[in-house]
Formats: structure tokens, sequence, C-alpha cells
């Protein structure tokens, strides 16, 4: 083991951080080598004297500050996250009304409706249909015979077949007998 | 079952309460001596201490168990050193190489020449702030790791932990960062 190798691994060697091998290696040429055991010499001296340091004492009560210190950092994360949800709560005001009123008048459509999104009502023949509206042309339930929902006007149907009409309001389409646009 | 569960939930973060102020009893000298060697100073290691065991409040429950408590404190402190640093961009460290510039040319810092012995400065406090001052001209990883190794006592594993990086890096720091030290120790080791 040459003078340089041996300057490279003296502070491991102080420390008794080598492999053993390589610690009695060293403490051969130590023991031969001047120069490398003045080297070794000052680092065991550097290595003492900060070990050799006084401990500093800590000021009076700096462990009930340090506890108190987390008392208010813990305190404040929890009002952090109150504060988050708060502020999540307050980004969406707008868009929950929205949300809210679309709700509402789907509800509402859907009550009127029966609660059937599509409502399945069979086609009635042409024959049928021409032949009550022949009988009865343009006829219109009065609004006092049935229910009253804002602008529609709904009246009992007697039968499936005879709940549809030819109106000419609707522009001459077929709508549900009891149903009238509004005027 | 939720009042329960939250029930449950309260006890542990008391007991974990507890336990941390517990730790904080017993730690808080021996993380203030390193702080004040990282520091330099008493009221930045104050701080860093405070800093150093709220953070480690916060995130207590990453700490594993089968690392030593005070070598994770270590590793805190260290990061927390840094973002010190960082903060304060007009409190910089010079080095004693470094020379001094002046309108009239340059000078060179010297460490003041004491005519007494080692011994007698160690007894009066004087040989204690002198190698502060010339701890504080290392840079921070050389600092760290000849406060760890040489004053607390750690080994390389244990410095490698606390500091996170190989045991070879703790090693390289070390010899090179007490040969520095030596260098600028050299009057009063050579009385000693």
């Amino acid at each position: 083991m040459n003078c340089s190798k041996v300057q490279s691994l003296i502070s491991a060697y102080v420390d008794c951080e080598l492999p053993g091998v390589e610690m009695l290696a060293l403490r051969d040429h130590l023991r031969d080598c001047p120069d490398c055991s003045a080297e070794h010499d000052y680092t065991l001296k550097v290595k003492r004297a900060f070990g050799g340091l006084r401990p500093t004492v800590p000021p009076p009560g700096l462990a009930d500050r340090i506890i108190s210190r987390i008392d208010q950092a813990s305190h404040a994360s929890q009002e952090n996250g109150l504060a988050n949800w708060r502020k999540r709560l307050t980004v969406f005001p707008g868009q929950l009304r929205f949300v809210a009123a679309t709700m509402g008048v789907f509800a509402m459509l859907l009550t009127l409706r029966g609660g059937q999104l599509y409502p399945t009502i069979p086609f009635p023949q042409n024959e049928q249909v021409a032949s009550i509206s022949d009988a009865d042309p343009g006829r219109m339930f009065p609004a006092t015979s049935g229910v009253k929902y804002g602008h529609l006007v709904m009246a009992p149907s007697p039968s499936p077949i005879e709940s549809w009409s030819v109106s000419s309001r609707s522009g001459g389409g077929m709508m549900p007998a009891g149903y009238s646009m509004p005027r | 079952m939720a009042d329960y569960t939250d029930t449950a939930t309260a006890v542990c973060e008391n007991e974990d309460r507890k336990m941390f102020d517990d730790l904080v009893s017993r730690y808080h000298r021996q993380i203030y001596n390193v702080a004040y060697r990282m520091a330099g100073n008493a009221a930045d290691a104050e701080d860093l201490t405070q800093e150093t065991f709220v953070k480690a409040f916060r995130f207590f429950h990453r700490y594993k168990r089968d690392m030593p408590f005070d070598n994770w404190l270590y590793r805190i402190m260290s990061n927390l050193h840094v973002d010190m640093i960082r903060r304060r961009p007009k409190a910089h460290i010079r080095s004693l190489d470094e020379p001094l510039q002046f309108q009239e040319g340059e000078a060179q810092m010297e460490i003041r020449d004491e005519s007494e012995g080692p011994e007698d400065l160690a007894l009066s406090g004087e040989l204690d702030s002198e190698m502060q001052k010339v701890l504080n001209t290392l840079s921070k990883d050389f600092r760290m790791t000849v406060i760890l190794s040489d004053i607390e006592g750690l080994s390389y594993e244990e410095v490698s932990e606390a500091m996170g990086c190989s045991i070879g890096t703790v090693r390289s720091r070390l010899h090179r960062g007490r040969r520095l030290l030596r260098e600028k120790l050299k009057p009063y080791l050579e009385r000693s």
C-alpha cells in the first residue's frame, strides 16, 4: 500500500470504518512511514477536537415552545382543512344552482309524463283517427273538464283509441286527446 | 360504527401526540446541539430545531419505526437547513480562503492568532467559538457529515442513512472535510 492510498484512507482508519485486512495494512504502513504517521496524528486531533466540543445548552423552555408550535401548526392545519372544504363549496354555488334547477325541471316533466321518459303509446289506425275526427271535427275539450297544469289541459280519456284526435291547432299533427296547444 | 371509528381515530391521534411530546422532551437538546453547529448561532438554531420538530410531527405517520428517531430528525433538519439558507440570500457564507476585495487590492482573511494554549482557550470557550467559525466555512454537506460523525459520534452507516447518501460519499466528505478543518485549525492543533 503506497502513501497516496494510505492518506486517502486515514480518515476511515481513524474511525475504524475499514475492513480488517485494510486496517492491518494501514497500521503496518503507519508504523514505518513518518509522513503518513503525521497525517494520521493530525486527523486524529481534528476528530478529537470536534468530539470534545461541549454540548450546546438549549435556551430554557425550548421543549415547551416546540410543543406550543406543534399545537399551533396542528390547529392551523385543521382550520385549513375546513377552509378548503368551505372554499370547495363556495366555488360551485352557481353551477349547483343551475344543476338543481335543471333537475327540478326534469323531475317536473317526468311527473307530467307519468314517470316515463319516452311513453310507449300505440300509434292509432288511420281509419279510427279519421272516424273520430269526422265525428267531432276540431273537437277540443273544455279547459274546465280536466285538470290544468300550466298551459297544458288534461282531460280524462275513456279509451286509448278515443284518446287521439286531429287538431288543426297543432298544424294537423296527431296529439293525444285532452291535450291542446295554449292560445 | 362511525362513532366508534371516530373515537378510535381520536384515541390513536391522542396517543401519537402524547408519544411525540415525549420524543420532543427526550431529543430536543441533542437536536438543538446539532442545529447550533449547523446554523452557527443560537437564534437560527432554535428556529431550525422548532421547524424540525414541527415537520417531523406533520409527517410522523411516515416515520419508519426501524430507523432511529434522531437519525430521522437529522435528515429533516438537513433538508430544512438548505431551505433556510435559500430563504436568506443576503446571508451568504464566505470561505476563509476567499480573498477580500478592496479598491486598493485584495486582502486575506485570517483566524485570530491566540497567544494562549488550546487548553486555556477551551476553558474560556474561545476555542469552541473558533472551531465553530471554522466549521461554518465548510459547505453544508461537509459540515453536517463532520457534525454527525465527530460531534454526535454516528457510524458511517448511520450518517449515510441520516443524510440519504452512500457510505462511500460519507467517507469521502469526512476525509475532505477533516482535511479542510485541519488546515484552518493547524495553529491550534500544533500547540496541542
